[in-house]
């Protein structure tokens, strides 16, 4: 198999490509290769004068992203529309699952060396979600706290947020009311103190009550 | 580890049948070789929970509001979770003066199949004897869903009580979208009155549902005291059902 190296001008995506990338998903992509570089060829089939890719797409566009001038490329010389098709799905298509515990251990070696916000830039995984997994084989082999003291802490947290609990009140408005009230509790937040967790709703409790202070002098003058 | 252990029931070690996953999964896999006191259980990360939820669980969906998420680990490897959340409002409210530190529901439990029979059963038991050891939960609350069918063995095997069926609450399905339950219908448009959704031009179709059966576990057995309904004897199983 012979790679070489394509400009991208002469390459196009694919029209009937069923992949599909969202923009997260493109800037991993994006961050990847500017980590690694392509190390993956695309690989691409003769249409006309130029080349049109088989698997390759979403790379093809994270490389224009980049403003790379070539694509390293495997070249399909004999490839007709049916099957290039069917190449496209089985390879976008055809893939593992992730072993819960494995991924773990990956987590784990790989956050030892490198900073959590690097690795999430690159791998399809939130934050969290990538801590999380790099704990696992550490609470596996029963290193670190007890399930004991983790559980109390966990307690504590529930007891304390009882504590300090602020009450929500949800209410519903159309787009017009909620501009009225984002206004007014716009206008009201000048007098609330910064230091305040809660602002917005000490703010529009200074609405209401300057509208209840407003309304009881309207009817004292009637009176 | 300094976890909790618990004993399996059955020796499952001596088993050597194959088992195929009830999801199909593509092979029959080969029960793990656990002796009882390899089952271990723990807390772990919500995160990591949730993803072993949204890929196995039969709902394929991670929980809101996450209390806590306990993982059972086998050999060393993490192998099921349970996962507590505060439920809905009507779980606290089953109780006098509870506090929502006090009442939580257990909102997705799954295991890997080839752990023995009976875990789930007894991961239930450890996890209600960890929390009623070291957390403020006097009670939890659980669901079972006959429309996805189950009666909540598990529960009568661990001697949970029986508070009767929940209120049925119809799903709500949005001109052609697919019935959704009226919380997410709440969390995207901040309603689901049918009323008002009418009102503004959409076609509100009520999909009904089964009832729930609800299912109690005291761990203060004080709290029988403050229970608001009087648990019921199990409802039989109909020949269906598995």
């Amino acid at each position: 198999m012979t790679v070489v190296d394509i400009p991208l001008d002469r390459i196009a995506p694919a029209p009937w490509n069923a992949n599909r990338m969202d923009e997260p998903m493109r800037a991993r992509l994006v961050a990847s290769i500017g980590r690694f570089g392509l190390v993956q060829p695309l690989l691409v089939r003769r249409v006309g004068d130029g080349f049109e890719t088989v698997a390759g797409a979403q790379r093809l566009a994270a490389l224009r992203q980049r403003g790379e001038a070539t694509a390293p490329c495997v070249v399909l010389e004999e490839l007709g529309d049916a099957e290039a098709r069917l190449l496209s799905v089985a390879l976008n298509r055809i893939g593992g699952t992730d072993d819960v515990n494995a991924l773990g251990e990956l987590a784990r070696e790989v956050l030892a060396v490198l900073p959590a916000e690097a690795v999430a830039q690159v791998v399809p995984l939130r934050l969290a979600e990538l801590q999380g997994l790099a704990e696992l084989p550490k609470i596996a082999r029963g290193e670190g706290p007890s399930a004991a003291a983790t559980l109390a802490q966990i307690g504590q947290a529930w007891e304390r947020a009882k504590r300090i609990a602020l009450e929500r009140i949800a209410f519903a408005f159309t787009a017009e009311q909620r501009q009225t009230v984002e206004q007014a509790v716009a206008a009201a937040l000048r007098r609330v103190g910064s230091d305040d967790p809660n602002r917005r709703g000490a703010a529009l409790a200074l609405v209401c009550a300057e509208w209840l202070a407003g309304r009881r002098q309207r009817v004292h003058r009637r009176v | 580890m300094p976890a909790e252990r618990f004993a399996c029931g059955v020796g499952a070690s001596s088993s050597m049948a194959r088992i195929q996953r009830d999801d199909g999964g593509a092979s029959p896999t080969t029960p793990l070789h656990i002796a009882p006191k390899d089952l271990v259980i723990a807390p772990i990360p919500h995160a990591v929970a949730s993803r072993l939820v949204r890929a196995h669980h039969y709902l394929h969906s991670a929980p809101t509001g996450l209390r806590l998420s306990l993982g059972v680990f086998a050999h060393g490897a993490l192998r099921g979770v349970v996962q507590f959340n505060a439920g809905p409002r009507g779980a606290r409210s089953l109780f006098q003066g509870a506090s929502a530190a006090e009442v939580l529901s257990l909102c997705r439990l799954w295991l890997d199949d080839r752990l023995p029979r009976n875990s789930e059963s007894r991961v239930l038991a450890v996890a209600c004897r960890l929390l009623a050891r070291h957390t403020p939960a006097k009670a939890i609350v659980s669901y079972a869903d006959p429309g996805a069918g189950h009666v909540g063995r598990i529960y009568r095997a661990a001697g949970w009580l029986y508070l009767g069926q929940s209120e049925p609450q119809p799903l709500l399905a949005l001109d052609d979208g697919p019935p959704r339950h009226t919380r997410s219908v709440s969390s995207i448009l901040h309603t689901h009155s049918r009323r008002y959704l009418e009102r503004h031009g959409f076609q509100v179709r009520l999909v009904p549902t089964t009832p729930k059966l609800l299912y109690v576990k005291l761990l203060d057995p004080t709290w029988i005291a403050r229970l608001r309904r009087s648990p019921l004897s199990y409802p039989r199983e109909e020949a269906s059902q598995p």
